[in-house]
């Protein structure tokens, strides 16, 4: 088998138009077809977060992958962008005040998106890992996920207080 | 009395008692009041649900209900007033009164169905109408379970649906104490637990042994005491008796007198060392003992727990339980406990005897003790981070480790052994670095301490000196004994100031431990269950509904009966939900709504113990113990004869493979054991049920890995098998389903067509469509699979001959 027949035939982005409907749901015009409401899927969420977008239909059928949503038309790619932002959004965590062990369970008293946030972490060393170099996803005992995007940029005492545990 | 009841309950001497967990209010009172003053009726609320999103990207505080006229969506303005609520709730104010933002009121006859939608970490509550979407509210993903409900309870009610049911699922655990509900995942509040009852349970391990202890704590005070006491009678005397220089006392008396000290001193070691050795001894005598008992509770209670417990919790958070918890709990005894009665006591007495010698010498010391305790959890919070990081990195080496060994032959396959060298390098760099530095500060650390320790030894001499030379307010013997006293004192001060990590380190484990011990299993048996006296094995499966994850159903509305003896075949895409199906009737899991019966009756009315006897299933997770082939086949009977084990290897296709392993039946299989391909595994452990002989024989893909002859082989014996006995049998191959009375097949959750074979082919809908494809596929591999055979026994004979 030869590598470079492996390739994936993506969509054309000038064939693609996004755009949200009255009710604020993204639709999709495909070679002038109207798709309805679709859904807009990351393949590499923290890496390439505007590349390799599969687009899906309402029921979960992929109709395709979009290489770059760059290559869109501009009002169709902001569409695309903003609703990837809404269905990808994970509250970060700017600061954290304290983390406090108490019967094998991690209090964390955090600043999220500005906002005072509290939440508890159990099996911290699985509960708080790196999903790319820098990155880091903290998941609470509610099933809740945070993410701190650039750890090494965190303010200093929040990562003190997390180092230690960081596996 | 209520006074006195307060002092009684917070000194643990009586019981509070139990506080019922009032019944959820659909609408909080003090938002109802804010409804009410916008003239919007809420008696009528049928279920509520409070979401911490206001929008897709921003917390906010969100209260959706409905009654039968609409929904209803309330923002408020204060995004943090429920919490503030709670808070002043604690303080008993309640003249809190949260602002509207906006509301919005969506006619009932302008929906048609709620649905939940999940992103990353957030989800959306959407409904439909005439085919639109339109949004209600988000929510973060913690909260999907209980919007999901909110989805059921909804879609039940506008279908005119009971939705009852849904309601008591929404109970949640509450505090018995405070009536607060509980986190999901947590078996206590927070708040209230009590560290002091963890203790008690863990020293209620040492019940059994309790005089053993008694003898214990007896003799570690006694040597303790002895140890305290040497310094006075050896030291003080021999130097104010014997050694002072103003002493005119004749030689002989002298003598005598340093005769005396020197036999009080060695007699009292003697007897100091024999105390000691005495309590050692009963420490190595119980402590195992105790460890055993709770290492064999943790697992008795690990065996009771449900299939479900196991999927949510890692095998490696499990492991770590019995092993690592355990362990804990017991370094703390052996190593721990004794010390701390026997240091804690040392303390004690020498601070009092040290008052009797020199009161001012004492508080001197007492205040350069009080310094040494604030500095030393200092010093020790720094070592456990740093012990933390080196026990990081050295996980992460010893996973990198048990990755490579794992996977030798790929690594090897694909020539990568230099990028595996490089990213172990990698690792073990951070090994090195976090070894040095942790090596590095105590280093520099201890020795700092040790100064300051000397530093007031010596401060303490010289003012002592001084009380000797200047004010005569000692004697020298007085004097050396106290600076004695001094340097016993610091090892125990030390053992002091680190032990409550230890000990913290002790209950944490132990709470786990408890933890598992007091889960309940999801799936237990009723207080009488109903044991048949004759099990037939008709199985009924009433409109099941099924799901692991909230809004994530795999088993929908799913209805089929098979008669006591007849032959069921389920066909199906990978993730139709057929395992699952299995799952339930053998009832390792239970369904979230209908019911599944067997011989008309439903499974939670029946032992579990009886159910699961008369259900046998040979899975497509093929799990072999340690232990040889015999052992394994014996499994669900142990007292199988020989002639049982080999017959049913026969039975199975196991027997030829079995006779040519050179340890033939007595092969040790397992972890370290006799490398099986997954066809022989597979036929051991479908030897393994026919031996357990049951009423309802389940086969899930159970010949999936085998070459065609040998599952032609199987399948004539689980024929004969089949007889008097009901089957179901999961399989891809619809060839393995030829014998099948009836067929199922099962997509998305859902049972799409049911019948026999020749209705389901006449019918010419899904079944027709999968049989043509599949038969045109193995026209097309009847070449290619002998082919395959012939690879696989060559790659077979390769791997006999590696482990011969």
């Amino acid at each position: 088998m030869k590598t470079d027949k492996l390739t994936i035939e993506f969509l054309n982005p000038e064939k693609c138009v996004f755009s949200f409907n009255s009710n604020g749901f993204l639709i999709m015009t495909l070679n002038g077809e109207e798709k309805g409401r679709i859904k807009l899927i990351r393949t590499y969420p923290y890496s390439l977060t505007d590349e390799y977008i599969c687009v899906h239909d309402i029921d979960d059928k992929e109709i395709g992958i979009i290489r770059n949503l760059n290559d869109l038309e501009k009002t169709s790619c902001e569409s695309a962008k903003k609703e990837l932002e809404s269905r990808y959004y994970c509250p970060t965590v700017t600061s954290i005040k304290s983390v406090k062990e108490r019967m094998g369970h991690f209090y964390f008293q955090t600043v999220v998106d500005g906002k005072e946030k509290n939440f508890t972490v159990r099996d911290i060393t699985r509960n708080m890992r790196f999903a790319s170099d820098d990155t880091l996803l903290i998941f609470d005992m509610d099933g809740n996920r945070y993410v701190i995007p650039e750890f090494e940029k965190t303010e200093p005492k929040s990562k003190r207080l997390l180092e230690p545990y960081l596996y | 009395m209520e006074i006195v009841n307060k002092i009684l309950y917070k000194l643990h001497l009586k019981k509070p008692p139990k506080k019922t967990a009032e019944k959820k209010e659909i609408i909080p009172g003090f938002i109802k009041e804010v409804l009410e003053e916008k003239q919007l009726d809420t008696s009528d609320a049928v279920y509520s649900f409070k979401t911490d999103m206001a929008d897709a990207e921003e917390y906010g505080n969100v209260f959706i209900f409905f009654d039968r006229k609409g929904i209803y969506k309330i923002r408020f303005k204060d995004a943090d007033f429920l919490e503030k609520k709670k808070e002043k709730k604690k303080n008993k104010k309640t003249d809190f009164k949260p602002e509207i933002e906006s509301l919005v009121a969506i006619p009932i006859d302008e929906t048609d169905e709620l649905h939940t939608e999940q992103y990353l970490a957030t989800g959306q509550l959407t409904y439909t109408f005439k085919g639109e979407y339109y949004s209600l509210g988000y929510f973060s993903i913690g909260l999907l379970e209980k919007a999901d409900n909110f989805r059921k309870i909804f879609n039940a009610f506008k279908n005119g649906n009971s939705h009852e049911q849904y309601l008591s699922e929404d109970t949640g655990n509450t505090c018995e104490k405070c009536g607060e509900p509980i986190p999901k995942g947590l078996k206590y509040c927070k708040d209230c637990v009590d560290k002091r009852s963890t203790v008690k349970r863990l020293f209620s391990f040492f019940g059994e042994v309790k005089f053993k202890m008694i003898f214990m704590i007896f003799a570690v005070l006694v040597s303790s005491t002895i140890n305290i006491i040497i310094p006075r009678v050896s030291t003080q005397k021999l130097y104010d008796e014997v050694l002072n220089t103003g002493n005119t006392a004749p030689y002989d008396v002298l003598f005598k007198g340093l005769v005396t000290v020197v036999i009080t001193m060695a007699a009292l070691k003697i007897a100091n060392q024999l105390f000691t050795l005495f309590y050692q001894y009963i420490v190595a005598g119980i402590l195992p003992e105790v460890v055993y008992g709770i290492k064999l509770k943790i697992f008795k209670a690990m065996q009771k727990l449900s299939v479900g417990f196991y999927t949510h919790k890692q095998t490696g958070s499990l492991m770590d339980r019995v092993t690592r918890d355990a362990n804990n709990i017991y370094w703390f005894f052996v190593d721990g406990f004794p010390y701390l009665i026997a240091n804690a006591f040392t303390v004690i007495g020498l601070v009092v005897i040290m008052f009797f010698i020199s009161v001012k010498l004492t508080l001197l010391i007492l205040g350069a003790t009080a310094l040494i305790l604030f500095i030393y959890p200092i010093v020790n919070k720094k070592f456990r981070k740093l012990h933390h990081k080196v026990w990081v990195q050295n996980a992460r080496l010893t996973s990198k480790v048990s990755d490579n060994i794992n996977g030798h032959r790929i690594i090897k396959a694909f020539s990568k052994e230099d990028e595996e060298l490089n990213q172990f390098g990698k690792i073990s760099t951070g090994l090195l670095k976090a070894e040095i530095t942790s090596a590095n500060t105590e280093s520099t650390v201890f020795p700092i301490l040790s100064i300051a320790i000397y530093i007031i030894s010596a401060v303490v001499l010289g003012v002592g000196g001084m009380m000797v030379v200047k004010t005569n307010e000692l004697t020298v013997g007085e004097l050396l004994t106290f600076v004695v006293y001094l340097q016993m004192l610091q090892a125990p001060i030390e053992f002091l100031s680190w032990v409550t990590t230890w000990w913290a380190r002790c209950v944490d484990s132990s709470q786990r431990v408890f933890e598992i011990m007091d889960t309940e299993p999801d799936v237990c048996d009723k207080e009488n269950p109903i044991v048949l006296e004759d099990f037939k094995g008709s199985v009924e499966l009433n409109e099941l509904q099924f799901e692991y994850e909230p809004a994530h159903p795999i088993i929908k509305n799913l209805s089929l009966r098979i008669e006591a003896g007849e032959m069921l075949g389920i066909v199906g895409k990978t993730g139709a939900g057929k395992t699952t199906l299995s799952n339930l009737i053998a009832r390792l899991y239970d369904p979230k709504e209908g019911v599944v019966k067997i011989d008309g009756i439903d499974v939670k009315e029946l032992s579990s113990k009886q159910l699961r006897r008369n259900i046998g299933i040979v899975s497509q997770d093929i799990f072999l113990f340690m232990g040889t082939i015999a052992d394994n086949i014996r499994y669900a009977k142990p007292d199988a004869t020989n002639d049982e084990v080999i017959a049913a290897a026969k039975a199975a296709s196991a027997h030829n493979f079995i006779t040519k392993l050179p340890d033939g039946y007595e092969t040790y299989v397992g972890s370290g054991g006799q490398s099986l391909s997954g066809g022989e595994r597979q036929r051991i452990s479908i030897a393994r049920t026919i031996i357990q002989n049951p009423k309802i024989l389940i086969l899930d893909e159970a010949t999936a890995a085998m070459d065609t002859e040998t599952e032609r082989n199987i399948q004539n014996s689980l024929s004969e098998l089949k007889e008097g006995r009901t089957t179901i049998a999961i399989a891809h191959r619809l060839s393995t389903l030829r014998d099948a009375d009836k067929l199922a097949v099962i997509d998305d959750g859902e049972c799409i067509e049911f019948g026999t074979y020749d209705e389901l082919m006449e019918k010419k809908g899904a079944y027709y469509n999968m049989f043509k494809l599949q038969e045109e596929a193995l026209r097309f591999i009847g070449i290619g699979e002998e082919a395959s055979e012939d690879d696989a026994d060559t790659e077979k004979e390769k791997e006999q001959n590696e482990n011969r």
